[in-house]
């Protein structure tokens, strides 16, 4: 909790110092609320509704604010009064310092009636100077404490038995950049540590280096070079049982003339740990050629070649990955990636052997006059495996709109069709998911704006369940700068698939009536 | 180790630092004076001076009420062309952001911004090997949005991953509608690592879920496979959202029979235990277990003669 008070008055003293200096103009909103909550049903299969509170809601949002001298202060402090509150806060000068903080609290619900939860709260912030233009000093920490308790998994025969979870775990990080003139070099170190308030011998430590250099060869400008190493340590505080990865990477970019470039990475990685004395090697090798016809086309080509080698057995894996981008006309681009790869035991035996996968993606985005813009995207993904007999699928086409179709109104929506096929060792499994969503707001006439969305989703075969969220809006402005938002949420969740004694349906009326007032200074 | 490999290993130490001394000794790119800057970009205001505007609040301003020192980078250190742009005024003769290629947009921000984000997409990550351009997220004028990110809402990558953005209205989700979470907390755009490359130890999920992230007496080798792409949590779970409870991929035992078949006597024993209960009922300590190597429940009783075996 200190932390979060910390972190808290922090926040408002960013806002303090905002008020008490000479500012030049700054905007946002101060928005207070009530939240008037009715639901019904199992309160822990709608996710969408886990983190939503009934009560007054204080918010400022979108806070902006410059000071003359170029100072910058945003701030967005969601529902600073609920438990569902959600605070970020920044000030900085461009090249000369940044400190930003944060913090937001979610729970997720485990049982029927709600009484069963874990909740998460997030605190931290980052600072950042240039005490030299060449030279940015950084660093940061943040705090996440998560508690309470939950359900084991796939209980729902057996609803009283649960688990209790309470631990921490603090992040810190610091570390110096030097650039110039198109070249960098950057080191850091990354310190955390978990505490398990439940039991003490997991509590752990990690620690981690890193160091990266990157630009272009002396004297040979078209050529980028770029590198770098990583040691990570985790370490169990009781045992002393002790992890370690050592990673290394560099590789090149070539300008060649005519628009042809040529990609080369390499990653080298030794994991180990130091009580058993295993080790497990990964090496990388990427090759990527590409070739632009400057605002029309691109295409590229790729072939990785890895290697994974540990105590037990050596897997080596091809790939192979292509890519293209074409604009025939401005308004429309058309995208396609390909990408193949084939995993090999070659010493050893693994449980799941060989494995190959591919996947694409194709894409067309059509941007029509008034900015409106449709896009059909398709993505898929196939992995099989032989030897276990074991395969999946997955496709999915979505259609997404936006834009200003009405001279009135704003809209957004989309549909996904998504499908998986699981074939197991031992039986299978498929579902067909449908979503569906809009949201269209109008411009305001006569002072009033109104809205309406909604989200419906869907799944089919194996599953049975549906799920969908309306929300309608209404707002009418008055004394220029104060307006009145009533806006009213229905969410509905059912697994047709669980029997009445553990029904998994959920239903809920949310409506919150909220008075803004626009900050102007 | 084979020669291949410590080879690699030695060339991975070395690099970083043969990059340092390179970066240190090397000669400095041709640059404009800060005179020269001033008195091109007066010349550019003549005609644009709602650029200067455009600008204001960010790094690359080109004007400023106290001194002439805020201008770092004027007009012309990022549109090539000007000098005959200066004497011809027409579009055609000087370069703007979106008529440039990907690459060749890279090179123009390369000039000052050379971050680690940058070299990352523009070495081998898929952003960059897709053709995706700076400007595609980023926009320069009339931006004053942090990192001059084009739309600073927490979920700015779904309006092009709209596929992905749907996968969050699923039956279970990661908190990311809610504002709890953001795609730069687990997708490291900073990573020269290429994503797909993430070799070893990827502790993405486990700066979270450290509860589970090990390392164990008894490990679950699927979580911690380290593997260059799949393996890990992704193996049983789906990060974004998914049709199941828990952001599993299947239903039920699905998950495991994916690997594994029900052995012949959990069909049996117990009134056929394995049929009718998931595999996690008793193997709940599925990530990875201080207590038996088959991540049975330590609360379970072990004095029978199967599960003796077992652990």
């Amino acid at each position: 909790m200190r932390v979060i008070n910390i972190a808290i008055t922090s926040m408002l003293a960013l806002l303090l110092i905002a008020s008490v200096a000479h500012s030049s103009s700054g905007s946002g909103d101060v928005a207070l609320s009530y939240i008037f909550l009715d639901e019904e049903g199992n309160q822990s299969v709608n996710q969408s509704t886990f983190n939503d509170y009934e009560g007054a809601a204080l918010s400022f949002e979108n806070l902006r604010y410059r000071f003359t001298n170029g100072m910058n202060l945003r701030a967005d402090f969601r529902n600073i009064t609920l438990n569902n509150r959600n605070l970020k806060a920044s000030l900085r000068r461009v090249g000369l310092f940044g400190v930003s903080l944060f913090h937001n609290k979610y729970r997720r619900l485990y049982d029927f009636e709600g009484g069963r939860f874990t909740k998460r709260h997030r605190t931290g912030g980052s600072i950042w100077v240039f005490p030299h233009r060449y030279v940015k000093l950084f660093g940061g920490g943040s705090f996440v404490d998560k508690s309470g308790s939950m359900t084991e998994l796939f209980d729902a025969t057996a609803p009283g038995t649960g688990l209790t979870t309470d631990y921490t775990q603090k992040h810190y990080n610091g570390g110096v950049q030097f650039n110039h003139m198109g070249r960098m070099l950057r080191a850091e170190i990354r310190a955390s540590n978990y505490a398990d308030d439940l039991n003490s011998s997991r509590d752990q430590d990690r620690l981690s280096f890193m160091a990266t250099a990157a630009g272009p060869l002396p004297k040979y400008e078209e050529v980028s070079v770029f590198g770098g190493f990583r040691r990570f340590t985790a370490e169990y505080n009781a045992s002393g049982s002790k992890i370690t990865s050592n990673k290394g990477w560099g590789g090149a970019t070539v300008a060649l003339p005519e628009n042809f470039a040529l990609k080369y990475a390499l990653v080298f990685d030794r994991s180990g740990s130091e009580s058993d004395l295993v080790k497990t090697d990964n090496v990388s090798h990427a090759l990527y050629a590409s070739h632009v016809w400057p605002g029309l086309a691109q295409v590229t080509a790729g072939y990785i070649k890895d290697y994974n080698d540990d105590l037990s057995d050596e897997v080596q894996v091809s790939s192979y990955y292509f890519s293209g981008r074409v604009k025939p006309i401005s308004e429309l681009e058309l995208r396609g990636e390909y990408g193949a790869r084939s995993e090999e035991v070659k010493g050893g035996r693994r449980l799941i052997g060989d494995e190959d996968r591919q996947k694409y993606k194709f894409s067309v985005k059509y941007r029509c006059p008034r900015d409106a813009t449709i896009a059909v995207k398709v993505d898929a993904r196939i992995r099989e495996n032989e030897q276990l007999g074991s395969k999946s699928e997955f496709v999915r086409p979505t259609v997404d709109l936006s834009g200003d179709f009405w001279r009135f109104a704003s809209f957004i929506g989309g549909y996904s069709y998504a499908r998986g096929i699981y074939t197991n060792v031992d039986g299978g499994f498929e579902f067909r998911d449908h979503t569906i969503y809009a949201d269209i707001v109008s411009r305001e006439c006569h002072n009033f704006t109104a809205g309406f969305g909604g989200t419906y989703y869907r799944s089919k075969r194996d599953l049975d369940v549906e799920k969908s969220w309306l929300r309608f809006s209404l707002g009418y402005r008055f004394l220029e700068d104060y307006h009145v938002e009533l806006e009213y949420n229905v969410h509905n969740f059912d697994d047709f698939v669980y029997t009445s004694q553990f029904d998994e349906y959920y239903t809920a009326n949310i409506v919150e009536i909220k008075i803004i007032k626009d900050l102007s200074f | 180790m084979t020669a291949s490999k410590a080879l690699c290993f030695w060339a991975m130490i070395l690099l970083p630092t043969v990059l340092l001394a390179l970066s240190v000794t090397a000669s400095t790119p041709v640059s404009y004076s800060k005179d020269k800057l001033l008195e091109t970009t007066e010349l550019c205001l003549d005609c644009h001076d709602d650029m200067a505007e455009s600008l204001d609040g960010s790094v690359h301003r080109v004007t400023s009420e106290s001194s002439s020192s805020a201008i770092s980078i004027g007009c012309i250190g990022c549109h090539d062309g000007w000098e005959v742009h200066v004497e011809d005024p027409t579009v055609d003769n000087i370069t703007t952001g979106f008529g440039l290629s990907a690459a060749m947009q890279a090179e123009v921000c390369g000039r000052c911004h050379v971050t680690a984000h940058q070299v990352a997409m523009v070495s081998t990550d898929p952003h960059g090997n897709a053709g995706v351009a700076c400007l595609e997220c980023h926009t320069v004028h009339f931006n004053s949005n942090e990192k001059l990110v084009a739309n600073d809402r927490e979920v700015f990558c779904l309006s092009c991953h709209g596929g992905i953005a749907t996968e969050f209205k699923r039956r279970s989700a990661h908190p990311l509608e809610s504002g709890n979470i953001r795609c730069v907390d687990c997708h490291d755009l900073s990573g020269m690592q290429n994503p797909i490359f993430a070799t070893g130890l990827d502790w993405t999920c486990q700066d979270c879920h450290s509860e589970l992230s090990g390392p164990f007496l008894y490990e679950h080798p699927v979580v911690n496979a380290h593997l260059v792409e799949g393996g890990g949590c992704v193996e049983c779970h789906q990060p974004h959202g998914s049709p199941n409870d828990r952001l599993l991929n299947q239903a039920g035992d699905g998950v495991c029979i994916q690997c594994h078949g029900i052995p012949p006597k959990h069909r049996v024993v117990h009134g056929g235990i394995g049929g009718q209960h998931t595999c996690v009922n008793c193997h709940s300590d599925i990530h990875g277990s201080f207590d038996n190597r088959m991540f049975l429940d330590p609360d379970l009783a072990f004095d029978c003669y199967c599960h003796f075996l077992s652990k």
